[in-house]
């Protein structure tokens, strides 16, 4: 019994005397003794403070290998989960589509032969007025512009085989880009191809995690998911309204108590998707400046359309394009061509051009559509033909909003010169109907019996499960520049008088 | 060689620098697929080449460091844009910006290059210079064009034309039905062209019905949320390109990577997360997805589709298989890594697939069933906000793949597909005899060569640039920061001597920048560090058998 202590302690200090020999072949090993037995000299708590030390820097080590959800995880056994395996249903991959979706899809009109201001559709006979489509300047059909895609075409092939990075960027892509900010007057632009892939993808380059974004309530999807996806704070301000602005700047910049500055950014569109309104631009630019935010302006509907040149919300309103920090615009809608592009400073698009996501990992657009944005962009240049045509469209737009105007059953939400033709059921028919599903109803049944006029319309069209607020029950007309002022005009009373008959129904 | 355009040239010349002759019956081959062939990448890289690689970066860094720190002094550019001021955050970040700055320019003229006409068999290449840096390395054009072999455009079957029956289709299309779609598929977008171009797609692919996009980005980015909540799970592979990943992002799922191509680990995973349910509540996912791609663009290698569609059957999972670069590169008919392995299409849930790489047009697709497609018509974003396609680039897409079916220019088909085939082995086995890393699958005609050195991306691009070599480089952040490499892609285009110039010339610079650095050893026991003449003794033959295994050669 009297042995076991003592040769246990042998061991122990045999084991120990072993261990320091190990140790002291390792290089360095010495210096680190040495350290430890002078530190230890001068301040015995010290050895003490660094061992806990230690093994606190090992212990956190070892539980940061621990996955975060394993903190709820529960440990089966093999027999367990292949039991839970057998027990697992999926749901179907899909769910099947509901009543209301289905109509929504047998409404969506199959255009036969050519689109444009007239067409044939699918299912129904004769020629229709088209108000569904957003070529505004019926650009699609412009001879020159068929001439200089062919040419492309003819020179460049149709694809163009690879992202910008790697060989995909041809000269037609680098002129229409030069020829853009030329006419916004803007550094440099950077051309995407597709239009509702532009704000995801350019939002996330310059908002993080910690920046703040104030954006309308109205704002398309694009800069709502591109907001999403930023995952920066965001504030919504109500619609257009400027008081309601100011006091979320003023919020936003309250909650800034210190370390570094965040990136502010107001978020808000020429001419809205939803609504067809504009913003008070030069209020926003002066909250701007006070608040010390950037402004993102997506020009997707105002382009083409707004100001003498077409030019956007910014000429119509005399706010110089360099108030603007970073302009998203649309190739595919007043442009006539397709693809979307970013519009600012030289930074701004460099930098994008190596973060942004649907740039760098996305084939450019065909040669023949940059070919043909440079032609558009010309053409709205052109003193003597820009300006009359962006009139002309206003003009016929103004006539639509005028002749709708004396309709008491709707109810207009867009500008009363904004082609993109807005309207809801007027509060007291939508009293009177008092569901939603009612009133989808009676807006269903205005498509239905405009189409039977020879004039083809639809709905606002929304996904709810997207859209951070509740879509807007509506319909949007797109108005055509490509047909003439009375035939216009012809249209809006036959979709006026759709409007009173389904109203009866 | 500037500018001159279409005019100048006869039909005859253009043809040959789009779209090369078939030099000899012979280098056609049929793809195959042999069991054997590995999935999995393990190339041991030596250590002197990491440790190296590491220690140029951190020079690098070091002096990117120290520039920074003189132009914070003296650049007003970089004070106005990177530093705060007046009250105004910095839009890019001094650290987020570094490595673009102070690394990437570097390589500034070797990214992004512009070019001009068709990116076929040539491409024409404009010489660009330094300018003044601001902020980022600015470059300008010096009005040279040159004419290179094309290794870097994404055109593997040869359909990026301005002849032929592709372009014909295409002009008629504009002066039949305009140049644009003129709105969004669900509303005053959609023509009788779309559903016709879908029902060929869908054909091809061999689904029961397709859906067509104006962007291949867009089309991954839009998808999952029309199918994917938070209440379902996705097992998506580590190596999945950006547009996957951004939209499993939108969709809100709860996304679990595994492994690049390991099954042992996906099934683990599929086990586990079956078991324990979702996080928290513990309630059984509803829904569980696959996520991979067909051929990863970036590695050359394959998704073991066997082993999934077993996984698939045993847990009652979700397939998707993304095809941007398998469908019409893979397959002896075409028809993507289904037809490459002989599987039935019915196997995978989900086809999706982009009209950007084979087939010269633009664009992206998802197969399924009718039930998926009629969900995506009400419910996805890219179909109800975006615009559709245009009528130029349904006409190239249904042009390349009645083509491809034999409808127009029967035989035509079997030449594309066979000598893409080719050309990928020859090139491959040639490489990897001479004692290059390359990594991926045989068959896969994408070919990356890897550098791992930073400033070998440098040299490597300029240098084949000035042999007439177009090529793409790719590195960080598309790869790991110590995998840079380029990226040869095949194409039909390309001619038997196209290959061997361009083996011969990658060759050259690999000596000059030392890049043989492969430690395989071939069929006689020593490392493969062959000639280019040497290599070629009997690689046509090797190229050709449908057993040469790339462990043994
Ligand atoms: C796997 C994968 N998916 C999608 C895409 C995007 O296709 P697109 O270039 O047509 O936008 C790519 C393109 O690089 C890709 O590699």
């Amino acid at each position: 019994m009297e042995e076991l202590p003592r040769t246990s302690g042998l061991w122990v200090e045999q084991t120990l005397t072993k261990i320091l020999e190990v140790l002291s072949h390792i290089p360095g090993s010495k210096i680190i003794g040495r350290y430890i037995k002078r530190s230890h000299q001068n301040d015995p708590m010290r050895t003490v403070f660094e061992v806990i030390l230690f093994g606190f820097t090992v212990a956190y080590f070892l539980a940061s290998k621990r996955p975060y959800d394993q903190r709820t995880h529960v440990n089966f056994t093999e027999e367990e989960i292949d039991e839970l395996l057998k027990e697992w249903r999926p749901d179907p991959l899909v769910d099947p589509l509901t009543e209301e979706q289905k109509k929504l899809l047998d409404l969506a009109p199959v255009i036969v032969g050519e689109n444009g201001p007239k067409v044939h559709i699918k299912g129904s006979d004769g020629e229709f007025m088209n108000f569904t489509s957003t070529d505004l300047h019926n650009f699609a059909h412009y001879d020159s512009l068929k001439k200089a895609a062919v040419e492309t075409i003819r020179y460049a092939g149709v694809g163009s085989c690879g992202p910008a990075g790697f060989y995909g960027n041809e000269d037609f892509h680098n002129n229409a880009e030069a020829d853009i900010s030329k006419w916004l007057g803007t550094e440099s632009s950077m051309l995407y191809a597709q239009d509702n892939a532009t704000a995801p993808s350019v939002l996330p380059c310059f908002a993080k995690r910690g920046d703040v974004l104030v954006i309308d309530q109205a704002v398309n999807i694009s800069l709502q998911i591109g907001a999403r996806l930023s995952r920066a704070k965001i504030f919504w301000f109500r619609h257009n309204e400027m008081e309601d602005l100011e006091r979320q700047l003023k919020y936003a910049c309250s909650l800034h108590k210190k370390g570094a500055l965040p990136r502010r950014f107001i978020i808000t569109q020429g001419l809205f998707d939803y609504t067809a309104n504009s913003p008070d631009l030069k209020k926003v630019v002066e909250l701007k400046n006070k608040y010390k935010f950037r402004l993102i302006l997506d020009e997707s509907w105002s382009l083409g359309v707004l100001g003498q040149h077409g030019r956007g919300l910014p000429e119509e309103q005399g706010v110089p394009r360099s108030d603007i920090d970073i302009t998203i615009g649309s190739l595919s809608a007043a442009m006539g061509s397709s693809g979307g592009f970013c519009s600012g400073a030289k930074l701004i698009i460099d930098h994008q051009r190596i973060t942004s996501l649907a740039y760098t990992f996305s084939a450019t657009c065909p040669p023949y559509l940059a070919r043909v944005a440079s032609e558009v962009v010309k053409m709205l240049e052109d003193e003597q033909v820009g300006p009359p045509m962006v009139a002309a469209l206003r003009d016929k737009a103004s006539i639509v909003y005028k002749t709708l105007q004396r309709q008491k059953h709707i109810q207009l939400i867009s500008r009363p010169d904004s082609p993109l033709v807005v309207f809801c059921l007027s509060d007291s028919l939508a009293e009177k109907l008092d569901t939603e599903a009612a009133v989808e109803q009676v807006l269903d049944a205005i498509v239905l019996e405009s189409r039977k006029y020879g004039v083809l319309i639809s709905r606002l069209q929304q996904i709810q499960e997207f859209e951070k607020y509740t879509p807007i029950n509506a319909i949007r007309l797109y108005v055509p520049n490509g047909l003439s002022e009375s035939e216009v005009k012809n249209a809006a009373s036959l979709i006026s008088k759709a409007i009173t008959k389904a109203a009866k129904q | 060689m500037a500018k001159g355009k279409t005019e100048a040239r006869s039909t005859d010349q253009l043809n040959e620098s789009e779209f090369g002759h078939l030099e000899s019956e012979k280098y056609l081959y049929e793809q195959r697929y042999i069991p054997v062939q590995h999935f999995e990448d393990d190339e041991n890289v030596p250590y002197r080449v990491i440790l190296s690689t590491y220690l140029m970066y951190f020079i690098l860094i070091l002096i990117g460091k120290m520039t920074d720190f003189f132009a914070s002094i003296f650049d007003k550019d970089y004070q106005q844009w990177l530093l705060p001021h007046d009250g105004y955050a910095p839009l890019v970040t001094k650290f987020d910006s570094f490595y673009t700055r102070r690394l990437k320019d570097r390589l500034g003229d070797c990214f992004s290059r512009p070019t001009t006409g068709v990116p076929g068999r040539l491409i024409k290449v404009m010489m660009r210079r330094f300018a003044e840096r601001r902020v980022f390395a600015q470059l300008e054009v010096t009005g040279e064009v040159r004419d290179c072999i094309n290794l870097s455009s994404y055109n593997y079957l040869g359909f990026a034309q301005s002849v032929g029956q592709c372009t014909d289709a295409a002009e008629e299309a504009i002066y039949e039905r305009g140049l644009i779609a003129g709105g969004t598929r669900f509303n005053g977008g959609c023509s009788d062209m779309h559903e016709e171009t879908e029902k060929i797609v869908a054909q091809f692919v061999g689904k029961e019905v397709a859906m067509l996009y104006s962007m291949g980005y867009a089309t991954n980015a839009n998808f999952f949320a029309s199918i994917a909540d938070r209440h379902c799970l996705v097992l998506s592979d580590e190596l999945n390109h950006a547009s996957i990943r951004t939209g499993l992002r939108v969709a809100g799922a709860v996304v679990k990577v595994f492994k690049h191509n390991n099954m042992k680990n996906l099934e683990e995973m599929i086990r586990e997360h079956i078991a324990q349910g979702q996080p928290k509540t513990h309630r059984p996912w509803l829904k569980i997805f696959v996520v991979v791609e067909g051929l990863y663009s970036m590695e050359g290698t394959l998704c073991n589709l066997p082993e999934l569609i077993k996984l698939r059957e045993k847990y009652g999972i979700y397939l998707f298989v993304d095809e941007a670069h398998s469908i019409g590169a893979m397959g002896p008919h075409g028809r993507g890594v289904c037809d490459y392995f002989g599987v039935d299409t019915k196997n995978v849930d989900i086809l999706m697939g982009t009209f950007t790489k084979s087939f010269g047009a633009t664009g992206g697709y998802i197969a399924g069933s009718k039930e998926l497609i009629e969900r995506l018509k009400v419910a996805n974003m890219a179909n109800v906000y975006a615009e559709a396609p245009t009528p130029p680039v349904l006409a190239q897409i249904q042009a390349s793949l009645k083509t491809l079916m034999g409808e127009i220019n029967p035989g035509e088909a079997r030449e594309r597909l066979q000598r893409l085939a080719f050309n990928t082995r020859y090139f491959r086995l040639g490489l990897l005899r001479m004692g290059f890393v390359v990594s991926g699958h045989i068959d896969s005609p994408v070919i990356p060569l890897m550098l791992y050195h930073p400033s070998k991306m440098l040299a490597a691009s300029r240098l084949l640039l000035k042999k007439n070599v177009a090529v793409v480089l790719v590195g960080y952040p598309a790869t790991p920061l110590l995998s840079s490499r380029i990226r040869f892609c095949m194409s039909s285009a390309l001619k038997k001597s196209d290959l061997d110039y361009c083996l011969q010339k990658v060759q050259e610079v690999g000596d000059e920048i030392w890049l043989r650095i492969s430690q395989q050893t071939g069929k006689d026991g020593k490392r493969l560090r062959k000639s280019f003449e040497e290599a070629q003794v009997g690689l046509v033959e090797a190229a050709l058998d449908p057993e040469t295994n790339l462990e043994f050669i």
